[in-house]
């Protein structure tokens, strides 16, 4: 121990050769921020989910750090994310863990989709919308041991494999999202005031973004075709997310067991 | 006419010669195929929202080609279902545009049609039924 020194100075019983570092917490929150239809759905969405993390009594403002985040094409994930560890790391004092990774937008078979910004990190080739699986391996961060990236977009999680690839089960058979809960919607996606029953308004259901959407909670749930009507007398089904831990299908259900206002 | 409807693009001569078939993908139960042009005679076809299409093009019954489509410019406030088929030197060239914005950039997904032969062979297909099925898609005139 004699000789060496760490930042803080020469290494002896006092300043010991390991630092043990505060913890820091991260959920982030991605949402496709551009000109599209369905653009308040999912602008609401993404800080429903923000205000419902900031709701529970474990949130500590100090090591839990929750964000939005608008994007406009989903490869800036990949400048995102490391940018936020970084300042949020103060100068290396800090241990940074992705706790919560979200992304809030329109969705298929290959992930979340933005349509104003092509996409130049691993495009899908012919559209250049969505990001290839090989554009999300380049996420390098630390997980906690409970960590989940949810994907909230249309059939991101969808078993119809004669029209769709399953994307979630996709990115959760990755290295580098090991052990992580992997999120993604069984079916098409829909707004509603509730996370596990479908329930919207005529307002926000008129063409293309709707209107009244500063009333009540927002979530992007899973739904039916032709549920519509149901869903304004308060009745429309939630389809419910599959969740993939290391390409296994751990469990199916609706996003309110984490995500829920009430 | 909606903006999104499905059209062709095509020099009248060439539009004689061919064909483009859309299937549409619900899930495995629910499979549907229309004509959208059939040598020469265009025909109505509707879009639906969140459904697969796979779009089968083909030139005297000889080159073809497919793209599958999972309509993701649904929520574009430009999308268009844009066809273009063209000749270009001694190649059938087939084109997709999914939105106007595409017109201006020339972005969109373009395919070169092939002998059946080589078609089959690309897609690593050996299952008999399953040829013959597609090689139907690709010939047939079908109801709307």
């Amino acid at each position: 121990m004699e000789g060496e020194s760490n930042r803080f100075g020469p290494v002896n019983s006092r300043n010991p050769r390991f630092e043990v570092k505060e913890n820091v917490f991260l959920y982030l929150i991605f949402f496709i921020d551009e000109d599209h239809k369905g653009k308040k759905m999912i602008s609401e969405a993404s800080h429903t989910r923000l205000k419902n993390i900031k709701r529970n009594a474990w949130y500590d403002d100090k090591i839990h750090k929750a964000f939005c985040i608008p994007i406009q094409s989903v490869d800036e994930i990949l400048t995102q994310i490391p940018a936020i560890i970084l300042k949020h790391s103060e100068g290396d004092t800090k241990k940074v863990l992705i706790a919560e990774l979200g992304v809030v937008s329109h969705a298929g078979g290959d992930g979340p989709i933005s349509y104003n910004r092509q996409v130049a990190v691993y495009p899908e080739p012919k559209y250049k919308s969505q990001m290839l699986p090989e554009g999300y391996a380049q996420i390098h961060v630390e997980w906690t041991l409970d960590a989940k990236c949810v994907f909230y977009g249309c059939n991101t999680g969808s078993t119809n494999s004669a029209a769709y690839k399953n994307f979630a089960l996709t990115i959760s058979q990755l290295p580098n999202f090991k052990d992580v809960e992997v999120w993604g919607q069984s079916t098409s996606s829909f707004p509603s005031f509730l996370p596990d029953i479908r329930v919207t308004t005529v307002a926000r259901s008129i063409p293309p973004n709707g209107y009244g959407w500063d009333v009540g909670e927002t979530y992007q749930v899973a739904g039916k075709d032709k549920d519509g009507e149901n869903a304004l007398l308060g009745r429309g089904t939630v389809n419910p997310l599959n969740v993939y831990k290391n390409g296994t299908n751990v469990k199916s259900t609706h996003q309110g067991v984490f995500n829920d206002h009430r | 006419m909606n903006k999104d409807d499905f059209k062709v693009f095509c020099d009248k001569e060439l539009a004689k010669d061919c064909k483009i078939n859309i299937k549409k993908i619900v899930d495995a139960d629910n499979i549907s195929t229309e004509t959208l042009l059939y040598n020469g005679t265009s025909y109505n076809v509707v879009p639906d929202e969140g459904t697969v299409y796979e779009f089968y093009f083909s030139y005297k019954d000889s080159l073809v080609n497919k793209l599958r489509y999972e309509n993701i410019f649904y929520a574009a406030n430009d999308q268009i279902n844009h066809f273009y088929m063209e000749r270009k030197d001694d190649k059938i060239v087939a084109k997709f545009v999914g939105r106007e914005a595409f017109i201006k950039t020339g972005a969109g997904a373009s395919l070169v049609l092939i002998p059946l032969e080589e078609y089959f062979l690309l897609h690593n297909n050996n299952d008999k039924k399953s040829i013959e099925d597609e090689k139907q898609i690709f010939k047939m005139l079908y109801g709307n």
